[in-house]
């Protein structure tokens, strides 16, 4: 049986990448004699995948992090027994029963939203304005072949827009079918306006990831 | 609440690796300042990941911090990456828990693991801000101690540590913390704190401790300049290590290290008597922890860490006296659906150890290793290692029946008597195993068999029968290895070797005098830091050090020595005597084998701590 853990990313936890983090749920589940099912072979490993990992210094407060487990689970123990062993950064939010022919996170994933609170800058609507008003937004990347390639990332900003307190509140693509890093859509909104920024000086804040059916944004762990 | 933080986000989202700076780890241990006596930051001179992997580290950590009064705090070297930061900002070493400079601490101790990492110790007194030189630091600077086991033989460090604490660190430590204690409340100088220390058991301070030179450069005389100051410094140990401190929550990295595993500590020493190895003379005499202690850590460990691995340690496991019930245990308890492996490091290959492997390891067969140190049966008697060719050749074959195809050898190169022939035997050895597999019937033989000959070159250490011995030189190291590499059959044997300037140095320092002190200063200034990494180490630092000094390294490392010389760690009593080092010397110049502790007595001199193998039947 698959589910699905939906977890937040806090604190000092925003500095342990990927790798390390799924290390770490491994002695989770360990501590808390929690029944994840191990694969066959010469090497058994705990099944686990996070769809979307979160890049370092990003935190979050909804990640979702798919399990299979080979015995029921009593789902409200789970999350208070989970949460216990977890580091201090790692909260368990939730847990969600995957239907049997589930995709995997990784698969269904389509767009993040995030808030970017920005430091000794001031943005403002023409700043997004100018930006959203060209035609595309031109990055160079390098694809698996170590080639550098142009892609415009302007279709895959769903939405931007101004928060409360001036933060730059974004819905952009995210997985496997196109990805935008919301540092790189801040990097470009200050490069069409001028504005020299310090390129460590501001947070990252992942609020949801989504998935789209019928054209809504449904959170990864609403499922139909 | 988000924890205090030395760094600002800019920086720690700049450098390699932040989480090596957060001190955020599980079972980290928090307490407040302000209701506590001593602060006392422990510091591995090398970088996270490999301090982290370091059980010693774990085990002082833990007993430290037990105490009530003392709040205990880790510090490593920080990267080269994050070094340059500090150094163009200003910014001070800090300790991981607190997050506070190193410079507000009453201690900043050193565990002294190798001797590469010299430069390291004094790389981290100075981003604490403080002076290298001792004598250089004020009332107001932590004292800096150190101990492990290159404090063994102080003399190349003693100019820039405070004092040394010699043995083992839970006996010692916590007296001179109680003292300390009373000197603080009571108020009183830094000079009058050392000089109560040395009152205690096993604390050498350097300053009271005075070193004349002869002409031809040994020492004439060392004697104390202090009417407390003993002529003698004898180690400490636990002798009681079933009841020792043992941390049943050990820190937990967030990030991969060497080493994550649960470790289990069978026993302290080693009975077998190798006249190279340093650590089997220092530790003596060998110490066994109850089975029934061991079988109730590792639950405890594994339920407090969730590692997946555990890992029994000692210099010769197959020694420890429960090891059948030992192994039998955890893999009922922890084997099957529980998925915890176990690995059995330093394990002597025979048919006991390889059924064990087979049941640790039933689907995944990793190599099977052997330490035979060198290739012939004359030069394994003239060190003393007591693994005959039959044992190599056995092992091997059963190991290949039971489905391993990795055999890893190692060995040293420049050994005490070493002739060209003894090398030639190395990379016959390896043929000779290669052609054990051959003679497994053709429809088992399912891959080629993969021999991996690793060599490493010999650096005669204190307090051991080679104490007197003079070193190759560079040159004579790498002809031998030349010589050994055209001779191994690489068709079938892959042959690991590297260069011998690390090995050449470490012969300076392990057998240095208070000289070499400024040596090290030298090479530190120079550049060199990281010295143990090869990305780092720049051998031009240390030549030119060597220069700026007027030093001959050679003459530390490749320099018989009299009987009657006084060498530099002459005043620290290990237990084991002086006059048995030097019985065990002339043995080995002729080839005599001497019997391990097991079997027989030979008077050593460590059944003066009154316990441990010496008083078993």
């Amino acid at each position: 049986m698959l589910i699905r853990i939906k977890f937040a990313k806090e604190g000092t936890m925003k500095f342990i990448g990927h790798l390390d983090l799924i290390r770490n749920f491994q002695r989770v589940f360990k501590k808390a004699d929690f029944p994840i099912a191990y694969s066959e072979g010469f090497n058994p490993h705990p099944i686990m995948s996070i769809g979307a990992p979160l890049s370092v210094g990003i935190t979050s407060e909804a990640e979702y992090l798919d399990v299979k487990i080979k015995e029921d689970i009593d789902i409200n123990y789970q999350i208070k027994n989970l949460d216990l062993h977890a580091p201090e950064g790692i909260k368990i939010l939730d847990i969600t029963v995957l239907p049997e022919k589930a995709k995997s996170a990784m698969a269904l994933i389509d767009a993040a939203k995030y808030k970017i609170t920005v430091n000794n800058i001031t943005i403002t609507e023409d700043m997004i304005n100018n930006l959203m008003s060209k035609n595309n937004i031109i990055i160079t990347k390098k694809n698996k072949k170590n080639v550098l390639k142009e892609i415009d990332i302007k279709p895959g900003i769903f939405n931007i827009a101004l928060g409360e307190d001036g933060d730059l509140l974004l819905l952009i693509a995210t997985g496997s079918r196109m990805n935008v890093k919301p540092e790189i859509v801040l990097d470009n909104l200050c490069k069409v306006n001028d504005i020299e920024y310090n390129k460590f000086d501001f947070k990252i804040h992942r609020q949801e990831i989504y998935y789209i059916s019928d054209n809504k944004f449904l959170p990864l762990d609403k499922i139909l | 609440m988000d924890k205090k933080l030395k760094l600002t986000d800019d920086i720690l989202l700049s450098v390699e690796k932040p989480a090596r700076y957060l001190g955020n780890e599980i079972n980290v241990v928090g307490k407040d300042i302000n209701d506590i006596d001593i602060r006392f930051a422990l510091c591995f001179p090398d970088v996270y990941e490999i301090g982290m992997s370091h059980v010693g580290l774990s085990i002082l950590y833990d007993f430290l911090n037990k105490r009530e009064d003392t709040f205990c705090e880790r510090v490593f070297s920080p990267w080269d990456d994050l070094e340059k930061i500090m150094r163009e900002k200003n910014i001070e070493l800090f300790s991981l828990e607190s997050q506070d400079d190193i410079k507000a601490f009453d201690f900043l101790g050193f565990t002294v693991q190798y001797e590469m990492s010299y430069t390291n110790i004094l790389n981290t007194i100075d981003l604490s801000g403080m002076a290298v030189y001792s004598k250089d630091r004020s009332e107001d600077d932590p004292i800096v101690c150190a101990g492990g086991p290159c404090t063994y033989n102080p003399e190349p460090i003693a100019d820039f540590i405070d004092f040394f604490y010699i043995g083992e660190a839970e006996t010692t430590l916590p007296e001179i913390l109680d003292l300390y204690k009373i000197h603080k409340n009571n108020g009183g100088t830094k000079e009058e704190f050392l000089i109560k220390l040395l009152d205690i058991e096993g604390v050498y301070v350097p300053k009271f401790y005075d070193v004349t030179y002869k002409e031809n450069g040994e020492i004439k005389e060392f004697k104390p300049n202090h009417k407390n100051a003993k002529a003698k410094i004898k180690k400490q140990i636990v002798m009681d290590l079933t009841n020792a401190p043992y941390p049943s929550k050990p820190l937990v990295p967030l990030i991969q290290t060497v080493h994550d595993r649960v470790v289990l500590e069978l026993f302290r020493g080693c009975a077998r008597g190798c006249r190279f190895c340093q650590a089997g003379m220092i530790y003596r005499p060998l110490r066994e922890k109850d089975v029934n202690v061991l079988k109730k850590q590792a639950t405890e460990l594994i339920k407090n860490t969730g590692h997946d691995e555990i890992s029994l340690i000692s210099l010769s496991s197959s020694d420890y006296t429960g090891l059948e019930e030992l192994t039998n245990y955890l893999i009922d308890e922890f084997g099957n659906d529980k998925h915890v492996n176990l690995s059995l490091p330093s394990l002597r290959i025979d048919k006991f150890s390889l059924d064990i492997m087979s049941k640790v390891q039933e689907l995944r067969k990793s190599s099977i290793t052997f330490a035979p140190e060198a290739g012939s049966q004359r030069l394994r008697d003239v060190i003393n290692k007591g693994i005959t060719e039959e044992d190599i050749l056995s092992g091997s074959s059963q190991a290949f029946k039971g489905g391993w195809t990795r055999v890893k050898l190692y060995f040293m190169l420049g050994l005490p008597t070493e002739n060209y022939e003894d090398i030639e035997a190395i990379a016959k050895l390896g043929q000779d195993i290669v052609e054990e597999y051959y003679k497994l019937p053709k429809e088992v033989r399912k891959r080629k068999p993969q021999i991996v000959v690793s060599t490493s070159f010999f650096v005669p250490k204190a307090f051991t029968p080679f104490q007197w011995t003079a070193q190759d030189t560079y040159e004579t190291f790498m002809e031998k290895q030349t010589f050994l590499n055209k001779k191994i059959n690489k068709k079938s044997i892959k042959y690991n070797c590297h260069d011998a300037k690390t090995s050449m140095l470490e012969g300076v320092m392990a057998r240095g005098d208070r000289k070499i002190s400024k040596v090290i200063y030298s090479a530190w200034k120079n550049g060199a830091t990281f010295d143990a990494w090869s990305e780092f180490f720049r051998f031009e630092n240390w030549e030119n050090a060597f220069e700026e000094n007027d030093i001959d390294p050679l003459f530390y490392s490749s320099r018989e020595r009299d009987f009657e010389e006084i060498l530099p760690w002459d005043f620290i009593d290990t237990g084991v005597t002086k006059e048995f080092l030097y019985r065990e010397y002339l043995r080995a110049k002729e080839g005599i084998v001497s019997e391990n502790c097991i079997d027989s007595c030979m008077n050593c001199g460590a059944k003066s701590f009154g316990g441990g193998i010496c008083y078993v039947d």
